[in-house]
């Protein structure tokens, strides 16, 4: 009797993955669990989504830390020819088009430009994608296209000062090392309006965390936009060209686009009747501790955690519900490194007596920005900051 | 049976000094050049009709898991993606190709709609 149960309890919990992919009928949810983690160079092991070109999301453990160390931050590239191999003495951060001159800068002459240093979240756009209903095709991430990191570099601002920027100039262009294999994809190259451009706080970052980037993270040096989605934020950045006309290839249209309203979101299934490029990050809190479905114990005190944030403008408060939205309490948060940083909330809670319990947390930012408790829905996955709601087990 | 004892084990020490060299050369810096070697990642697709054109030709521009990854989509979402990689993207396929692929991925990775 014993074998027996021995073997049905192997059955089910081994053979489900080999059994169930022969018959390819069980509902998605079950793949979902089963995540395939993979070592890439300077990279721990993060959670596969796509190996060629390569993306790559962080496990959901790591933002339990102030700062997402380098080794864990996501991977996300748009085209296969991704740059292996640097020589810092051949690189160059090119600047030209509209401008008084031509700069062609070594990483000796950015590095003698005035150093700056702060801490922003870097969010893919389509950060969430996965739990939208109707389901979007794109890159399946859950809450893991995110990471907090201290960024050091040069501004924009004084790269494209030291060029000059003409009279008549409308938006600048950036490019990477990176292309496509086919010369009919288009090269992935994003664009700001000059007036973006020129912000103070927008930085060509050399050091991620104090340290070189990793060349999956954009080695030597990327663009930082904070308070924006990452991707303007380009990597392995070699071309900045400033432009007398909008800035309209593939990635900045019809790719990377929001409904143009102020939700940035259509009826689901629907498709939106005018759109602008994606920009500012909506405020967001994810639930890190306790993960969905924890088993927890009745009269032991939980420490309910998270983080939250918001496109630049800091976090005013986060609210937790234990009781799926009945009742609220504020959270306390922590250390603050500054508007683009997230912060994390904490919520010390007795769970009384045994049941299923439903967690829930709400962030809202310095200028009344929160989260909505149904979906916004858009055709590509973008801007997903629905309150999360976690069910645990309390024994 | 000793000796195969010893064999065993000569072969799991070489494994694993050769999984330390890998780990540690897949980054090389070299004078003012960063390197990196990138991992030979393998997600086998579902057997059926049209794999192969699958195979042969998403792979010019991006790994198949790209089609692991994707939630089931009905049959138009897949017929959009693959219009999307061919006429957008510049896929080098014809139309019987085309063909295939979207009912290879209609039949296996669709919602059945």
């Amino acid at each position: 009797m014993d074998k027996w149960l021995t073997r049905r309890f192997f059955l089910k919990t081994v053979g489900v993955f080999t059994a169930t992919a022969a018959i390819g009928s069980w509902p998605a949810n079950i793949f979902a669990d089963e995540k395939k983690l993979v070592r890439f160079p300077e990279k721990t092991d993060l959670i596969l989504l796509t190996s060629r070109p390569p993306q790559l999301e962080t496990p959901l453990h790591y933002f339990k830390e102030l700062l997402t160390p380098n080794e864990a931050l996501f991977v996300r590239w748009h085209l296969a020819n991704i740059p292996t191999s640097v020589d810092l003495s051949q690189w160059r951060l090119n600047i030209g088009g509209n401008t008084d001159r031509e700069l062609h800068m070594s990483m000796d002459d950015l590095k003698k430009l005035d150093k700056v240093s702060y801490t922003a979240v870097i969010q893919c756009s389509g950060n969430g994608r996965s739990f939208f209903e109707p389901s979007i095709p794109g890159g399946q991430w859950e809450n893991g296209a995110m990471g907090n990191v201290t960024w050091t570099g040069a501004r924009l601002k004084d790269i494209l000062n030291a060029a000059g920027i003409k009279a008549g100039s409308v938006d600048v262009a950036f490019n990477g090392l990176d292309s496509a294999p086919l010369p009919t994809l288009a090269d992935f190259v994003k664009s700001l309006p000059v007036d973006k451009a020129v912000e103070d706080d927008i930085i060509v970052a050399y050091e991620m965390n104090g340290a070189p980037l990793t060349m999956l993270n954009g080695f030597p040096a990327r663009l930082i936009v904070p308070g924006w989605y990452a991707t303007y934020w380009m990597k392995a950045l070699t071309d900045i060209k400033v432009l007398t006309q909008t800035f309209e290839e593939f990635w900045m249209k019809p790719a990377y686009r929001i409904p143009d309203n102020a939700c940035g979101c259509v009826e689901p299934g629907t498709a939106p009747k005018k759109t602008v490029p994606i920009n500012r990050m909506t405020t967001r809190s994810v639930i890190v501790t306790p993960t969905q479905g924890s088993g927890l114990k009745a009269k032991n005190p939980v420490e309910v955690m998270g983080v939250a944030f918001s496109g630049g403008y800091g976090i005013k408060d986060v609210v937790v519900s234990v009781d799926g939205g009945k009742t609220w309490n504020t959270a306390r948060l922590g250390r603050d490194l500054g508007k683009y940083s997230w912060v994390q909330w904490f919520h010390s809670w007795r769970p009384e007596k045994p049941g299923k319990y439903t967690v829930m947390a709400k962030a809202t930012n310095s200028i009344g920005e929160s989260q909505p408790f149904d979906s916004l829905w858009n055709p590509s996955g973008y801007l997903w900051n629905k309150i999360e709601k976690i069910e645990v087990n309390v024994i | 049976m000793k000796k195969l004892l010893f064999f065993l084990i000569l072969i799991f020490a070489a494994g694993s000094v050769h999984a330390q060299d890998k780990d540690a050369k897949d980054t090389v810096v070299t004078g003012t050049t960063k390197s990196i070697t990138l991992p030979d990642i393998k997600t086998p697709l579902k057997d059926g009709a049209g794999k192969e054109y699958v195979e042969g030709n998403c792979n010019i521009c991006h790994s198949t898991d790209y089609i692991n990854m994707q939630p089931k989509l009905p049959r138009a979402k897949w017929s959009a993606t693959v219009k999307k990689m061919v006429k957008t993207f510049g896929c080098p396929v014809n139309e019987a190709e085309m063909k295939a692929i979207e009912d290879y991925l209609a039949a296996n990775y669709g919602t059945g709609s």
